[in-house]
């Protein structure tokens, strides 16, 4: 044989095993064996070793013409359930009686009940974080209740409730993006170990047989990931607030005039922290706040000028009332959700080495200076409320 | 004499800098977990600490416009010792090659194909970047300018979807670390994204290219490819915060967050596109250099029929190179650097001195 | 055993391949320079031959006469029916002939005959002196005349051309809303007058050339003197000349033969309908290839950007020919790589697609019975059955059946559950995008196919693979000496690739074409102003 001719037909016979090898696409799955999860609930097990795991999973129905529509026919989600040690086990029960395998790249919400995060979530984050079908984005939320009972929930507005709640959550968001925690800003939270991490808390409300969804507020955890506390929707705002970036939001006021109500335009909070003399720690908020209004009530006794100063004054009465009532209910409980601390070590790092292992003492005896500036430019599409004389015609 | 008669232009030679540097923006996690947020100080650092050694690249380019690096060894330091350098330089260019080639199948099959065996990813890249090696240095650099202005456009891109996501704070507190991470994270980067520059003196014959140009060519080629890195460790950075020494791959966990309005989510494809497309050319020009240096080595001139054995040995290689990941970051960070350091640096110092000093004694002589 | 297979099969792979074009042929039409070929001196023993060798064929015509004074001189035409203008015939030839009333002594031999004759009695423009008998048939097969003399060993053959042809037409293939309609002809004088008209430069050569032993087509190549590159006229004509083929019915022909790729899927030799477009490409240092009886006129040395350019691209705005330019070639991306780019998504990489329309099409998939690299296949298979058969379809017939066949396949297909319709719509969008970039509508498929297949096996990666070797194999071609594609290098050449920069940007020819004269304008931005009585007045003429 020539050389040649040997060249060419061992080229042939490499190429030929090599194709043996490749046979099989190892990744391919085609759509119709696959589960789409959109919720995973964590719930405390009877056995304390054990946690009870819940997933959603959306059915996929036909959709052709001709075949049965199946729009509101019947279910349309799938609830998974199993109690195990650890996460990775439990999903691996449920891969093994099922005619399709879940993917959880369309995850939308990871609930965990409230009675589990009292106990702490680090532990369970891991699996949802290492797992690389988990994406970052998924949102945390704690259920005050059952997390099976909020997956298993018929919402109206959407079909599957994973969807729903982070529908919710996402249009919370429009007001400030601290309302919707995802599993990254929980996780950088929890490895810093100032700064306390939070998540949204919600609770399911049964009334007859339509089930509402409340968002309660946020829940509060210590350094360690175990929850410690909740602030309600109104200390939400103080803590939203005192974070900055605001867009969207309302504030009401009452006082001897009558009631009014703003929308909220933007509202930015400067802060600083320091060391004062005696080595305490002086936190300073500086808020600007632009306001509109939104609704009057009485007032009839006032002109147009006098009416925007007082309205100043009593606003930024009631945000600093807020922001320092949350900022009272944070330092009883030793929680620092500001990033006071963070702020600490980014600006002032010598100082902060040396409080950094008892920052929950020196948080709870920090001293808050507050300045809040507001700022009414508009006064909606009418300039003086039915209810109010005629001043000197200003606006 | 020369084994690849290719021709490319200047202009090639400069994107195809670019293009290599602009690789190792994605896979800086080495760099991060050393020097955390002050990752881009230490870019910059290495960058005012590399100018030197670009000189010295420079010089031996002028000193020797026609001979590549291996003829230059041969030539510098006498029959026996060059030909001992040579192999060692023929071994990092495959150790290079290897390295990347591994890359490139780990990161992959880490991202996107999560169940594939990495050999058939590395076969898959490997048999198409031979198609490039085969017909020489002038098909191996021609999409240079191609991928580097896509990636650029891309990068950009993503920059500008990840504003709203962007916390300045997170670049706080500068230079509290200890000393000794600076000096460490400084070596890593001069020798593992930017000391790898010392390939293109294997292409320089190619590019025909007097004193004016050379430096504006190397300069321009480094300088855009350091703000390439720059803008990316920036952005890692700053979306991530205290969590970027968390990630493998910090750049694709950052394209994983983009997310506009929900519509514009799970942007982690453009990704997968610059990397493969980065590494596929890092790799192809890493062969290249592999493949010409045995040739040249060796004194033959069957450039084509060696590259596919090359291949074979680089894929068998990178097999084998490290049991797991871990150990690959592990001596990434602490063995690698003290390995090149003498390559790339001590022994090209040494070759321009020995290399002057003939010269001037040949002028002498003539 | 399997090697001796293989063995088996390598040897007759080569012997196929070298068995064609290389070898002589066995003497059957060589040219024996002996006496029977030349021309007789005795009428009748000439008009014999003739008939003989062209086999008594029934429209073969003759017709002797006598003339000269005292009727002493007698002479014979020989004709094919049917590709003479018999008017010329009679204008031109027999009636100066026949009325010739020479009334001087007269005292030549009979030698110079034929030179009189054509010299001072033809009315003909085109007249050719012969001696051989073969070059007379050669001449009443291409339409001429042959005029024999008695007693003269010369003989003429007269251009009568006057067979029926088409007229100058718009071109059904390359259809342009502004620029000029005419496209070539089956006629080559005709077509290489259009190319004239449109280039009335000196520099314009046009050289004749003969392939073909049955055809004996006519082939022309026209280039501008001083701007194309003598070697790629060289290597053309050496192409062309060194064929020893049977026949060349069409360009298309000369095109496989000459071409620096045969194997590849991409043309690396360029063709056009259109006069203007040749027009163009000689402007940038081309060489053209005219072939008689086809209107399609080839190009060389073509690049593959040059599929991405129409010449409405020149006349029309710049902005505007820049979008559509961009636009083709992500409508040629996307008929490549679309239908990969989705079974990759479908099968491999559910996690990029966003949520709700994961839901979407899962739920369109939900009871189709096959995967979906096979609905894929399926459909893309419809769809070029119906292409294909859109095509040849007479034309009455032809738009009701595509239609009824699209819509009738398509919804019934959903509807039956065979398929489902997110599938649909790829391969709808795949197929229109296609027709963007007409001239690639073979390669295109047939990557497309590969791209699938790599993408069912190794999702995004396959495809990505795939893509870095398409760009590999195109770089790495060459086109009668220029590279196929420069890869969009950081060159001058930029400006007319992606985007289409102003024509007065444009200042140089491609460099890799015209290697010799790059300038073609003097760069300035218009409008030209009148001058304010400077001492340079370069500006007021345009370079």
């Amino acid at each position: 044989m020539s050389m040649r001719l040997f060249k060419k037909t061992a080229a042939l016979g490499i190429l030929i095993s090599i194709l043996a090898g490749f046979s099989g696409c190892w990744d391919s799955k085609e759509i119709d064996t696959i589960q789409i999860v959109t919720g995973v609930g964590l719930d405390k097990a009877e056995n304390d070793e054990y946690v009870d795991i819940s997933i959603q999973i959306a059915k996929t129905s036909p959709s052709a013409p001709g075949t049965k529509d199946s729009n509101g026919n019947g279910d349309s989600k799938i609830i998974l359930e199993s109690s195990k040690q650890t996460i990775l086990e439990g999903v691996a029960e449920l891969n093994l009686n099922n005619s399709r395998s879940p993917i959880f790249h369309h995850n939308q919400v990871l609930l965990i009940s409230a009675d589990l995060a009292k106990e702490g979530i680090t532990e369970y984050l891991d699996a949802f974080m290492r797992d690389r079908e988990a994406r970052l984005e998924v949102l945390v939320v704690i259920v005050d209740g059952e997390a099976k009972e909020m997956l298993q929930a018929d919402f109206e507005q959407e079909k599957v409730s994973g969807i729903f709640l982070r529908r919710t959550i996402r249009l919370l968001s429009n007001v400030t993006p601290e309302y919707s925690v995802r599993m990254i800003d929980l996780a950088s939270r929890l490895r810093d170990e100032s700064i306390s991490p939070v998540a949204t808390l919600v609770r399911l409300e049964d009334n007859d047989d339509k089930k509402n969804l409340l968002v309660e507020g946020m829940a509060v955890f210590d350094s360690e990931g175990k929850m410690i506390g909740n602030i309600d929707a109104d200390e939400m705002r103080g803590y939203v607030w005192a974070m900055g970036k605001v867009e969207q939001g309302r504030v009401a006021v009452e006082c001897e005039y009558g009631r009014a109500a703003f929308q909220i335009i933007s509202m930015d909070c400067k802060r600083n922290v320091k060391l004062n003399e005696k080595g305490q720690v002086n936190v300073s908020f500086d808020v600007d706040a632009t306001l509109n209004i939104g609704e009057l009530r009485g007032f009839e006794n006032l002109t147009p000028s006098e009416l925007i100063s007082h309205l100043i004054e009593e606003t930024e009465g009631e945000i600093e009332d807020t922001i320092k009532g949350t900022f009272q209910s944070m330092q009883d409980l030793g929680a620092d959700i500001y990033g006071v601390g963070l702020d600490l070590k980014r600006h002032h790092p010598k100082q902060w080495d040396k409080l950094k292992d008892r920052w929950e003492d020196y948080f709870s005896e920090a001293e808050l200076e507050l300045d809040v500036n507001v700022r009414i430019p508009g006064t909606g599409q009418i300039k003086k409320s039915l209810e109010m004389e005629d001043g000197e015609n200003e606006s | 004499m020369r084994v690849d008669k290719g021709l490319i232009t200047g202009n090639q030679f400069m994107f195809s800098i670019i293009c290599f540097i602009q690789s190792s923006s994605l896979l800086t996690s080495f760099l991060t977990s050393v020097t955390l947020q002050d990752s881009w100080l230490i870019v910059i650092f290495g960058a005012i600490f590399f100018i030197p050694v670009i000189f010295i690249y420079r010089e031996i380019m002028l000193l020797f416009p026609d001979k590549n690096l291996i003829q230059i060894l041969d030539e510098v330091y006498g029959p026996i010792l060059g030909k001992v350098f040579g192999i060692i330089y023929i071994w990092f260019f495959l150790s290079l090659t290897s390295l990347n080639v591994l890359d490139l199948g780990d990161f992959t099959k880490l991202t996107i194909m999560h169940e594939t065996p990495s050999v058939v990813l590395m076969i898959m890249c490997v048999l198409v970047a031979s198609i490039a090696v085969r017909h020489g240095i002038g098909l191996v650099t021609k999409y240079s300018t191609f991928f580097s202005v896509t990636v650029s456009c891309l990068l950009i891109i993503s920059v500008l979807l990840l504003l709203n996501q962007i916390k300045l704070e997170n670049f706080l507190p500068i230079l509290s670390l200890p000393f000794k991470k600076y000096v460490q994270g400084t070596h890593l980067i001069t020798t593992i994204p930017f000391g790898e520059l010392l390939v293109f003196l294997m292409i320089h014959p190619s590019v025909k290219l007097n004193r004016k140009q050379a430096t504006k060519y190397l300069f321009w080629g480094f300088g855009l490819g350091t703000v390439s890195i720059l803008v990316v460790l920036c952005q890692n950075i700053a979306v991530l915060g205290n969590m970027l020494d968390m990630f493998a791959l910090p750049t694709l966990v950052t394209l994983r967050l983009i997310n506009l309005g929900e519509a514009l989510s799970r942007m982690e494809v453009l990704f997968s596109v610059i990397l493969i497309m980065l590494l596929f050319f890092k790799i192809s020009v890493l062969y290249y250099v592999s493949v010409l240096a045995v040739s040249q080595m060796f004194n033959t001139n069957q450039l084509r029929y060696l590259s596919l054995a090359a291949g074979a040995l680089i894929v068998c290689y990178a097999l084998t190179l490290y049991p797991s990941p871990v150990e690959h970051a592990e001596s990434a960070k602490n063995i690698t650097p003290f390995v090149w350091t003498p390559i790339e640096f001590l022994i090209p110092l040494l070759t321009l001195i020995l290399g002057k000093f003939k010269k001037r004694k040949q002028l002498k002589e003539a | 055993m399997v090697l001796l297979f293989l063995r088996f099969l390598f040897r007759k792979l080569r012997f196929f391949g070298s068995s064609c074009l290389s070898h002589k042929p066995e003497g059957e039409y060589h040219e024996k320079q002996s006496d029977e070929c030349k021309i007789k001196t005795r009428l009748q023993k000439s008009l014999d031959s003739i008939k003989d060798s062209l086999g008594n064929s029934c429209d073969v015509k003759t017709h002797t006469f006598k003339f000269g004074p005292e009727k002493r001189f007698s002479g014979a035409i020989v004709f094919i029916d049917g590709l003479v203008s018999s008017s010329t015939i009679t204008e031109s030839i027999l009636r100066p002939i026949v009325s010739w009333q020479p009334i001087y002594k007269l005292g030549f031999s009979e030698d110079e005959l034929a030179d009189l004759v054509s010299g001072e009695l033809l009315c003909a423009g085109e007249v050719t002196k012969v001696s051989l008998l073969s070059e007379l048939t050669l001449g009443c097969l291409s339409g001429d005349t042959a005029i024999l003399l008695d007693g003269c060993p010369f003989g003429l053959v007269v251009s009568t051309k006057g067979w029926e042809k088409r007229n100058v037409t718009e071109p059904q293939a390359e259809t342009v809303v502004r620029g000029p309609r005419e496209g070539f002809t089956e006629n080559l004088r005709t077509n290489t007058a259009l190319v004239r008209r449109k280039l009335k430069s000196e520099n314009l050569r046009v050289e004749n050339l003969i392939v073909g032993r049955n055809t004996q087509t006519d082939i022309c190549i026209m280039y501008l003197d001083g701007i194309a590159d003598p070697k790629v006229i060289e290597t053309v004509k050496y192409r062309i000349s060194g064929l020893d083929v049977d026949s060349i019915l069409e360009s298309g022909y000369i095109e496989e033969y000459i071409e620096d790729a045969p194997f590849s899927p991409f043309a690396t030799v360029g063709y056009t309908e259109k006069p203007d477009v040749v027009a163009a490409r000689l402007l940038e240092g081309r060489v053209g290839i005219v072939v008689d009886g086809t209107p399609i006129v080839l190009t060389v040395p073509m690049l593959f950007i040059e599929n991405f350019q129409t010449t409405e691209d020149y006349y029309t705005r710049p902005l505007y020919a820049s979008l559509v330019r961009i636009l083709r070639f992500i409508g040629y991306l996307i008929t490549v790589f679309l239908p990969a780019i989705y079974i990759a998504l479908i099968n491999f990489h559910q996690e990029l697609i966003p949520t709700t329309l994961l839901f979407t099409i899962a739920n369109a998939r939900e009871g189709t019975p096959f995967p979906a690299l096979l609905e894929m296949m399926i459909m893309i298979f419809a769809f070029e059955i119906l292409r294909e058969a859109g095509i040849r379809l007479p034309r009455p017939v032809g738009q009701a059946i595509s239609i009824v066949g699209a819509l009738v396949m398509g919804d019934a297909a959903v509807s039956a559950g065979l398929v489902g319709a997110p599938i649909l719509i790829t391969v709808a969008i795949t197929s229109v995008a296609g027709f963007l970039v007409p001239a690639q509508n073979d390669s295109a498929s047939l990557l497309r196919l590969i791209m699938m297949l790599l993408a069912s096996f190794a999702g995004w990666y396959g495809v990505s693979m795939g893509f870095l070797a398409v760009l590999l194999y195109i770089g790495s071609l060459d086109s009668f000496g220029t590279s196929y594609f420069d890869g969009f290098a950081w060159s001058t050449n930029l400006q007319d690739s992606i985007v289409r920069m102003p024509l007065w940007s444009m200042v140089r020819r491609p460099k890799d074409i015209a290697r010799n004269n790059l300038v073609r304008r003097r760069f300035f931005i218009p409008p030209l102003r009148p001058h304010s009585h400077d001492d340079n007045d370069d500006s007021e003429r345009e370079g």
